[in-house]
Formats: structure tokens, sequence, C-alpha cells
């Protein structure tokens, strides 16, 4: 099996580690990335397949994260895909709002390698439920260690 | 001696009468005619067929026309005048009195001998002493002499005076009839029964209306009779044809005048004449319009109906007025009448009173009654008593009756024959009353006069005291009563022109309408001294029976000392409102330069606040790039660096990672009061288990010991009520004394009202206290407030590490909780932070 993946975030060095660390997972996936939202939904409306999973920074310019969930969940062809929200900052107030959103996961950007890898490992796995791990083990909020 | 005369008389004078003898006695010596034996034949033969007849004649003989007349002449020349002596005598001496009328006939009998006749013509003569006028019917005529020439006249008259004075009364006596009728507007009728035809003057005729013919048929004229007389009059007319009453005839009727419509009421006047058969030949009468007599006598008929009627309904309301009537006559006063309510007055019995004298029936009021009779019998005018007080036997007891009465004069020529009317009413209940009505206004006027509380009364519109009680006289008008009872207002107190009172007395009076006032200025003179007086007052109308408002009463209530302490306490006030104005403006001043400050500093707070946010994330976001590139190093490239190489690179982790929780606490100081979070029920023992299991690991390094109480429910925001008790339970291990087992206890109080008070808490609320003490090494006194400043340590930086925000963090969520916290704490011997948190 092998999973797709959108990465939406207009940080480009983020976007360079977040394949990085994706591809020392063991899973097969395939990740496509885009700057920011107005580009996903570009994409999308060229008739390009629906992705099993996609993580979106919050603070992004154009179409910043909460607003960019609030339209895939208003788009019937989108509406099931997890979305995983990924900041550098955890704000409660807005982890609040994210989850009335939509939002699958609330996750905190770490600042080291090994843990970019454990944290994406746990969150895909338990989002997509590979191998049967998943199933809501994981709260919303994911910190940083 | 009568033969012997006789026999001396010449022959042609025998048997001629008395005149024959004075012929022949008359002395004819010396005549012209000479002795009668001389005279010639044709004057014999004309004297002695004269002589001898029975008819008045007389003779004028010979040229000087000598008289000779018969003894049925003789009479006609009256007892004193011509007779005898005219015999023999001239013509114009004998009649010189109406010569001038017989010459002319005498000379033309002479002259032509055709003889003269003449009737009934006036011709006076000279007789009885005078002249009387004589009417005579006679003739001339000639006498031949011996010559056969005429010679003399021969007269043969009649006196006709007295036939034709009838003839000239009568007719004047038909004049005045036909004057009469006109004069008295009469109608006259005739009537023939023979032939049934009716006759009546003009004035009749017009009545009837029927033309004016000679003559009429009865039944023409009866038509004219109204249907309803008509019968009657036919009868009286037949009884009287027929001779009843001697044929007298008299009837009254209604006539109408077919042609103008108008009805007469007219009277018939006549009689029936009857033949020596007794048969009625004539009917005739006269016909008077009675009209305005029967109108009159109609009048008069309804008139006396009408008098009747009034004095059948005068003693009428006499017998039934219920005021009381009697009549008196004479100066003795006796009773001539009494009616039923007069009689009911004084209980008696009508035959107890008529022909009695007043006095004697009751002796007991002659003396108060007596002059006002005496009045009325002087001046013959009617005279009143007023609520006469008259002892009454009623019921079997005496009562007090009082009436009031007048008494009139009735036909009263002399005293003796005055009668004099009494009417009388009774008014006992309204004496009572008005003793009664007496009695209380004395008690009330008592009321006032000593009521503490000074009233006045003044009267009319030029306000006369008519009362002052005590209270006025001596407060407030200085005066004694005699002094100024019934004087007008204005007249006692002159300084009371120009002030409102008068004014506002009068209009009470004018409008009926009472008035009050408060806190009123009143300036009199008492002893020439000006008192100013604060009043309450109030002006009452004082009315009539009709209605009317004659005067005023007036309560005033002196209230100068209220007045003047208010005037104090108004002015006191108004000090202290202008005081309160400048302090209010100052604060308002202070409050607007507070406000701006505020949101100043609300401004830069939120920019703050903005500023925290975007720079934390922003600042975050190198420092962790810092972090990821130096971690892939030191996976990738670690092997190749040396251990000085490892050491710095370890320093710029630990570093950066420093700097990420500074920034974190930062981010978090600058939401500590955010207030858009909800609060909610927030359960402190799972707060406080929570963070025992987080740092189970440090306290597990630190073998410390934390022991918690059964804690409350507060009212806050849980995740920010969980970074309090964190940060302090933080605190307490990290300043823990090295050579100690770190101990924690949480402990839970209730709290007293002493310390809301004490802390400023919010009163309405309730609080719970709890407290956090370790026995680490605690802070130096006097910081128990600079410890809760951003960046203020107590402790060595490095020895203890921390951002220098934690209990700034605390003590800003506490405060927004509306909570507080107290820090207490001694050198190296342990801290204890107090807090005081909202419960449900």
């Amino acid at each position: 099996m092998r999973y797709k993946i959108f990465l939406i975030d207009d940080d480009e060095d983020d976007r360079d580690l977040f394949e990085d660390a994706i591809s020392e997972l063991p899973f097969q996936t395939e990740i496509d990335t885009f700057a920011n939202g107005l580009d996903l939904f570009e994409y999308l409306g060229a008739g390009h397949p629906i992705p099993h999973l996609i993580f979106m920074d919050f603070n992004m310019p154009v179409l910043n994260g909460a607003d960019c969930l609030l339209r895939i969940r208003s788009e019937k062809r989108l509406l099931d895909i997890p979305v995983i929200v990924y900041s550098t900052i955890i704000v409660d107030s807005i982890a609040k709002r994210l989850s009335e959103s939509g939002a699958n996961q609330y996750l905190q950007k770490p600042s080291s390698f090994q843990q970019l890898k454990s944290m994406l490992e746990l969150c895909i796995t338990n989002v997509l439920n590979i191998n049967g791990k998943g199933q809501g083990k994981l709260e919303f909020v994911f910190r940083e260690m | 001696m009568t033969h012997t005369e006789h026999d001396m008389l010449p022959s042609f004078l025998q048997g001629g009468g008395e005149m024959a003898t004075l012929i022949a006695a008359k002395d004819w010596t010396t005549h012209k005619l000479g002795k009668p034996e001389t005279w010639p034949l044709s004057l014999k033969i004309s004297l002695s067929n004269m002589l001898k007849s029975a008819f008045p004649k007389f003779i004028w003989w010979d040229s000087d026309l000598y008289c000779f007349y018969n003894d049925a002449y003789r009479p006609s020349l009256g007892t004193e005048g011509k007779h005898p002596s005219i015999i023999g005598e001239k013509a114009k001496n004998a009649w010189p009195e109406i010569w001038h009328t017989i010459e002319p006939m005498i000379r033309e009998v002479l002259s032509t001998g055709n003889p003269i006749f003449r009737e009934n013509q006036l011709i006076p003569i000279n007789r009885n002493g005078r002249i009387e006028n004589v009417y005579w019917t006679f003739s001339y005529s000639a006498l031949m002499g011996d010559d056969e020439k005429i010679n003399g006249v021969l007269v043969t008259c009649s006196e006709t005076t007295n036939a034709v004075l009838n003839l000239k009364r009568l007719e004047e006596s038909e004049d005045l009839l036909k004057f009469s009728v006109d004069a008295a507007e009469l109608g006259t009728w005739d009537y023939n029964p023979k032939t049934h035809k009716f006759q009546g003057n003009k004035r009749l005729k017009d009545w009837f209306g029927i033309s004016n013919k000679m003559e009429i048929d009865l039944p023409i004229a009866l038509n004219a009779i109204l249907p309803q007389d008509r019968q009657r009059v036919e009868s009286e007319i037949q009884r009287a044809l027929n001779g009843e009453n001697d044929g007298k005839y008299d009837v009254v009727y209604s006539i109408e005048n077919k042609t103008t419509k108008e009805i007469k009421i007219v009277r018939a006047l006549g009689r029936s004449w009857f033949n020596e058969a007794g048969e009625a030949y004539r009917f005739n009468g006269i016909l008077q319009d009675v009209t305005e007599q029967e109108k009159a006598a109609e009048q008069l008929r309804y008139a006396n109906l009408q008098i009747k009627t009034e004095k059948e309904r005068f003693e009428n309301i006499v017998r039934n007025a219920p005021t009381g009537i009697a009549m008196f006559k004479g100066p003795q006063l006796v009773v001539e009448m009494a009616n039923p309510t007069f009689l009911n007055f004084i209980n008696k019995k009508p035959h107890q009173l008529v022909g009695k004298k007043l006095y004697s029936l009751f002796p007991g009021i002659e003396e108060r009654v007596s002059p006002l009779f005496n009045e009325l019998f002087k001046s013959r005018e009617s005279v009143r008593g007023k609520e006469f007080l008259m002892p009454v036997k009623r019921n079997g007891k005496i009562e007090q009756a009082y009436f009031n009465f007048i008494l009139h004069p009735i036909n009263g020529e002399s005293d003796d024959l005055l009668e004099i009317m009494l009417i009388t009413n009774e008014v006992t209940d309204y004496v009572v009353a008005q003793n009664d009505l007496k009695e209380k206004e004395t008690q009330f006027k008592n009321l006032v006069l000593q009521s503490p509380v000074a009233k006045a009364i003044f009267r009319g519109s030029d306000l006369r005291i008519e009362m002052a009680n005590n209270k006025m006289l001596s407060h407030f008008w200085g005066k004694a009563w005699k002094e100024i009872a019934g004087k007008r207002l204005i007249d006692v107190f002159p300084e009371l022109e120009g002030q409102k009172y008068i004014e506002i007395l009068k209009d009470v009076i004018r409008t009926g309408k009472s008035t009050r006032d408060y806190n009123s200025q009143a300036i009199v003179n008492i002893n020439g001294q000006q008192n100013t007086f604060y009043v309450n007052y109030v002006y009452l109308p004082l009315r009539e029976i009709d209605g009317s408002v004659s005067g005023v009463m007036i309560t005033v209530t002196d209230v100068s000392n209220e007045y003047y302490a208010r005037q104090k306490l108004i002015h006191f006030s108004k000090e202290l409102e202008n005081q309160v104005e400048q302090r209010t403006h100052l604060l308002n001043k202070a409050n607007a330069d507070l406000e701006k400050s505020i949101k100043q500093l609300e401004k830069a707070n939120d920019e703050l606040e903005s500023f925290a946010y975007v720079s934390s994330h922003d600042l975050q976001e190198p420092l962790r790039k810092i972090q990821m590139f130096t971690s892939r190093i030191m996976e990738r490239e670690g092997d190749s660096l040396s251990d000085k190489g490892k050491g710095y690179f370890h320093k710029i982790t630990e570093s950066a990672k420093r700097m990420r929780s500074l920034i974190d606490d930062l981010l978090a100081f600058s939401r500590a009061d955010d207030n858009s979070f909800k609060f909610e029920a927030v359960d402190l023992n799972t707060i406080l288990n929570q963070i025992i299991e987080d740092r189970s690991e440090y306290i597990d390094i630190k073998k410390a010991e934390v022991k918690y109480d059964r804690l409350p429910i507060v009212i806050g925001v849980p995740f920010q009520l969980r970074q309090v008790f964190d940060n302090l339970i933080g605190n307490s291990l990290k300043f823990s004394k090295e050579n100690e087992i770190p101990k924690i206890q949480v402990s839970y109080f209730k709290c007293s009202s002493r310390e809301i008070n004490k802390l400023e808490l919010n009163r309405n609320l309730s609080y719970a206290k709890i407290q956090v003490t370790d026995n680490g090494i605690g802070f130096p006194s006097g910081m128990e407030n600079k410890i809760f400043e951003v960046f203020q340590r107590s402790h060595h930086k490095t020895k203890y590490g921390g951002t220098g925000i934690g209990l700034a963090i605390v003590k800003k969520i506490v405060l927004a909780h509306n909570g507080a916290i107290v820090a207490s704490s001694k050198v190296g011997n342990g801290a204890s932070f107090t807090l005081y948190l909202p419960m449900e």
C-alpha cells in the first residue's frame, strides 16, 4: 500500500525536512507538497486524485490553515480526508477551533529531526490506522516531548 | 128793569144780546153816526143780522170803519183790552197793532166788493193786557148802504188759536218721537194682522238685512231670527195678538243679517191694538239693539260666577291652608273665624274661640301682643311678629311653641268695624334648631378662640374682622380684640398693602375656592416694630345657606423657626453642593485621564499581546530550525566532531531550549488574563492528579513527597488553573534543599469573610483558600510582593534555571479569576503560597 500524502506549507525548509522524515518512515508514501492552499485547490480542481492524508501548516500566507480546513470540509470529495494541522506553536484556543472545524490532529512542529520522524510515524499510523495501530490512541493536540 | 131797558131799545137792536144793550147804552150824541134811531136802514139791518148770529161776527161801517161786534165775537177780545171801548170806534184806532195787516184786506173788499177768506192766519191782537198770538179763520165781505153802494165790511170769523196750537204741538211731538227713535237707535215696526204685512224703519230693515221696500211679509222678517230663538218669538207674537197680558209684547232674541252675517241681540217692545170686536188690527212697537248690554250682562254673569268661584276657592284655601288663619274684629279683637290649622296650632275647638275676645282667651299674651295691634289700629297697615313664644297645651302637657305671624287690616273705616286677619306659621322646629345652632356656634366659637392654632374670620368683600382667636391676637397681631373688632383688615394692618394676602382673601370670597400656602412670608407691624413671619396658612370660604360666600376663615401656623432652619440647611447644602461639584469636576478630570491611560494601556497591552504571539511564533520558527539543523548535524556529522565541538553543539542546543521555554512563558503570561476563555467548574483534585502524573519523573528524581487534601471545585479556566498549580509545584520542586527530601503539601481551608474583606475580594462570592507549602529554600522576607513581578528572581539563575515569569503568570491568572495570592517565607525555612479562588 502506497499512501498518498499532501503537505501544504509555505516554509521550504520545513517541506524538505518533512519529506526527508517521511521518506525514512517504514511505510510507502507518495508526497505532494504545495506552498499554499490555493495551489492545493488548483491542483485538485484540475482533476488530480485526492490524497489519503493532508498535512497543513497553520500560519500561511494567502489562505491560512483554518480557512483551508474549512474549505476542505466544505467539499464533498474532500470531506472524509484526514487533515493534520501542523504548527510551530500550539495555542489552546486555536486547538479548540480546529477540532470544531473538523481537523483530525493538531501537531507541533518539533525541534529535532528524530522527534519529527517519531511524531510523524505515530501520527500517520494513528490517523490512517496502519496495521491496526490507530483508532484514537493519540490526543488531538500532539506536542513535542 | 130788564123789561124796561128792553122796552127802551130801538127795534133793530131788540134780541141782539148783550152787545145790543151796550150799543144802545153808548152815548151817540156826539158821534158822527148820531143816535141809533137815526142810523141808515142798511146799517140797522146789518147790525140786527149780526147781533142775532151765533157765529162770531164783526162790522166796520162807513168810511171811518166804525166797529160793531156780536156776543159770539166778544170772547176773542179777552178780558182786558178793547171790549167794550171799541164799539163805534174807528178801526184804525181800535186795531192799531194789526192795522197794517187788515187795512189792505178791508180796502180791497170796499173797493172791489169781492170777499176775502183766510184760514188759520196769525193775527196777534192786544187782549188780556198783552199782545197775544191769535189764529183766525175769517172772511171779509162787503155791506151795502142805503145808497146801494158799498159802505161797510162784514167780518165773519172764528178764532182757531187752540186748534192751530194743538196741531203744532202734535207735529212737534211727532218730530220729538222721531228724534227719540233715531237718537236711541231704535228700530220701529208695525204689523197688520189682517194683511200680514210688516213695516219697519230703515234701521230695522238694515238689521234684518231686508230690502227697503215699503212692506214685507212677516215670515221674511222672522227668517232673520236665529233658529234657536224663532219658535219663542213666534209664540210671543201669537200671545200678544191673542190679547194676553193686555197685548203687551216684550221679547229678546238674536237676529242675523244674511248679507253682512252680523248678529245682533235685540229687544222687541210693543203691543197689539184691538177693535171693539176684540180683534187685533195692529201690532207695533220698537226694536232695541241690546247686543252690548247682553254681552255686558253675560260678562257680568261670568264675572259674578268667577267671584263666586273665587270666593269658594278662597274659603277652601283658608280652610285647607297649612298656614294658620284667623279673623278678629274691632278693638276687642273678637274672634270671627279660625281655620283648622290655626285651631290645631293652639289646640282649641271652634266653639271655644269664635265670638270670644282674644285676650280673654289668652290673657298671657296681651302685654306682648297689644303693642302690635295698637300699631295696626293706628297705621292701618300690616304688622309682623317673629318667633313669638306661645305656650300651648299639646298631648296633655304645655309646650313652648313659636310662631311667625302677620296681622293684616281689612275693611276698617272705623275701629269698631276693623277686621284683622292673622296669618301664622309655627316655627318651633326652626327656633329650636336655631337655638341649637347658636349653642353649637358658641361652642365652636369658644373652641376656635381657645385653639392653640391662630384663627380668624373676615366678613364681606372689605374683610371686616369678625373674629380672631387669642393665639392670632397675641402671636401674630399683637393687638387686643377691642382695638380691632369689626374693623377692616387693611385699616388695622396698613402694611398689608402691597402684600399678597388681601388679594388672596378677596379671591377666596369671590371664587369660593379655598387656598393654602406654605412658608409664606408675612410682614406685620407689632407695636411699631416690623415683624417678619413665615407661615403656613389655609383660607376657607364661609358660605351662607344660599351658597354665596360671605366670609373667609383663616388658619395660620408660624413656621418661621423651621423656615430659618431650613434656609440654613439649604445654604449649607448649596455650599456642600458647590464643593461636591468642584470635587466631581476634579474627579471627572482624573477619571478622564485615567480612562485615557487605561485606553493607552489597553492599546499597549493589545499590541503587547499580538506582539507576544507573533514574536513567540516567529521567534520560535528560526529557533526550531536551529535546533532541527543542529540535531541533523549531530546525527549525520557527529562522529567527525571533536569532543570540544560536540560540547559547543550541546550548548547551542541547551540555549535554544532555554530560549524556547522563555518564549513559551512570555506567551503564556501575555494570555494569562485573556477573558475570552470560558469559566467553568474545575475539580482541583483532577488538576493536581494530572500535574503529579506529568511530573512523576521529576518527582521521582527529586525523591519528593507531594501530599494534598481533598480539594474543592472552583470556578475557572481549566488549563489556566493547571498552569497555576503546575508552576507552584514546579517551583517547590525546583527550589528544594539539596540535603533534604522535598515535602510539598497542598491544603484546603474555609475562607473567612474577614479575609475576603481584608484582601478586597468580591463579597458576593465564596472563596476556597488553598495553601501550597514546601520545605525548600524559601525567599527573603520583604520579597513577598516582588517575587510576583516579571523577571524578578530571588535566586541564582544558572543554579535554579527558569524564566522568571512563572509566578507573574500565576498571579495574573489568579487575579483574572477574581482571586488573590499571598506568598510568605523565611530564607531557608520553606515557602508558602496561599491562593483564594472563587467557588460555586
